[in-house]
């Protein structure tokens, strides 16, 4: 068995700088074997896919992300016990309990907030938060003294309705993509590996539909537009109501109403921060992500054209105990971060064929 | 065609098209995204019976073995994700045939 050894690749079968067909390796000046059905996947991302998913997954909120989250949720529920106190004073019900549940939906979201291990979990709160807290919210309707109070109750229902769509928009924008991806490299990866035949009876191909790549990009960059909006429209109305209750409770010498508006201007304004940081880090990483992916692909169809008119590459090739192999590369022997990882799943060590002689 | 105007039509275009055959002595069916650019030579090596990666031509989007017909729930499937037509080529064929007698009566 072999076992971490390094090679030096001469000759590549390249596709689009993405997988390959066969590589032939060299070593000791000698050919010693071909090695077939590799599939690049990106830098230091190694299948099987579960493992990529599990560790996205798992990528933990910082510290930074759940304090500000803590703060903004604390002036929410400042907020809403405002709204109990001047419903009870007032004998408002509906307004109480509007108050009641936001104080409720505040507690409950910083005990959520607090057990949230990871950005996915942190969309599905949101999401389910968002849902319940539009109809709740809407009981603010049934009993309104002021322009000022229906502009607050309008623009609670709408912020609540807006975010809870955002949050759905960024979970099945972010799960279709990965999964899409996913499939098609496991695909890729078991045909890269086997050669197809064509016996006489078998049906001809036929052409079913176009993939118009640049049309995704137009929808993707509408896309993009559209969550940038609807990220950042739910703080704006929250601070809007926040300045209406305030507005409200002053106009109507009513101290708890305007101390909760004060309280909610506190939670509004650290949303702004929140879902701007939020929103930005969520861009770049889908950016980076494809950049990544895309760079990977241009170096190494550069690289493996070179190395096919016989500029030499260094490869490391390990043979693993459960009998899959797995090969990295340097692409640039100047940048240690293009190193790119390859992994093969095979069973057995079909692929990799010793030259005879 | 110029390499810039085939590179141009590869980065903007993928024909889906549905390959069957055998892989490891079994029937498959695949759709796969095949680039313009190599279509041509897809269609050739096919026709020649030599054996291929099919990888070499482009993504395989789904598949399965077993059959060389895709079941319903996977054409479905295909339908809502790519939006594919299985009668595409037919289609196709009669709008050129359509187009080229709408020619031929003006002329």
């Amino acid at each position: 068995m072999v076992e971490d050894t390094t090679y030096t690749v001469t000759a590549a079968h390249y596709k689009d700088g993405y997988d390959f067909g066969a590589m032939k390796v060299r070593s000791n000046g000698q050919n010693i074997g071909v090695v077939q059905g590799f599939l690049l996947k990106a830098h230091d991302y190694i299948y099987p896919d579960e493992k990529a998913v599990a560790a996205k997954e798992k990528k933990p909120l910082t510290h930074k992300d759940k304090l500000c989250g803590y703060v903004q949720t604390s002036g929410q529920l400042g907020g809403a016990l405002g709204l109990v106190a001047s419903g009870l004073l007032e004998g408002n019900i509906p307004r109480a309990a509007l108050g009641g549940f936001n104080a409720l939906r505040s507690s409950t979201k910083i005990i959520s907030d607090f057990n949230a291990k990871s950005r996915a979990s942190s969309h599905r709160n949101d999401l389910v938060e968002g849902g319940v807290a539009t109809s709740a919210n809407s009981i603010g309707f049934l009993n309104v003294r002021s322009p000022e109070e229906l502009l607050a109750v309008s623009m609670g229902v709408t912020a609540w309705a807006t975010k809870a769509i955002t949050s759905f928009l960024h979970m099945k924008r972010e799960k279709t993509a990965e999964e899409k991806q996913q499939d098609v490299d496991a695909n890729n990866m078991f045909f890269s590996s086997r050669e197809v035949s064509t016996p006489e009876q078998t049906p001809k191909p036929r052409v079913v539909g176009l993939i118009h790549r640049g049309l995704e990009k137009l929808k993707d960059a509408s896309l993009e537009t559209g969550c940038f909006l609807m990220s950042h429209a739910p703080p704006v109305m929250m601070g809007t109501r926040a300045v209406s209750y305030l507005m409200d409770g002053i106009n109507n010498n009513d101290l708890a109403m305007a101390g909760g508006g004060a309280s909610f201007i506190v939670g509004a304004a650290l949303m702004v921060f929140k879902d701007h940081g939020s929103y930005m880090k969520a861009r770049a990483e889908r950016q980076a992500s494809k950049e990544n992916e895309d760079g990977l692909k241009q170096k190494i169809a550069e690289d493996f054209c070179d190395a096919e008119f016989g500029a030499p590459l260094q490869a490391t090739l390990q043979f693993k105990g459960n009998g899959a192999a797995s090969l990295c590369w340097r692409i640039d022997p100047e940048n240690q971060d293009a190193t790119a990882f390859v992994h093969h799943q095979n069973k057995s060590y079909n692929n990799f064929v010793p030259e005879q002689g | 065609m110029s390499n810039d105007l085939i590179k141009d039509m590869d980065n903007d275009l993928g024909i889906i098209t549905l390959v069957c055959g055998e892989i490891d002595a079994q029937k498959f069916w695949a759709y796969v995204d095949i680039m313009p650019s190599k279509y041509m030579d897809f269609l050739e090596v096919q026709k020649s019976g030599a054996p291929y990666t099919l990888t070499d031509f482009g993504n395989v989007l789904k598949y399965d073995v077993g059959t060389h017909q895709p079941p319903a729930e996977a054409v479905e499937d295909m339908k809502r994700e790519y939006g594919i037509d299985p009668e595409f080529q037919e289609k196709l064929k009669h709008d050129v045939e359509r187009q080229v007698a709408q020619l031929r009566h003006k002329m």
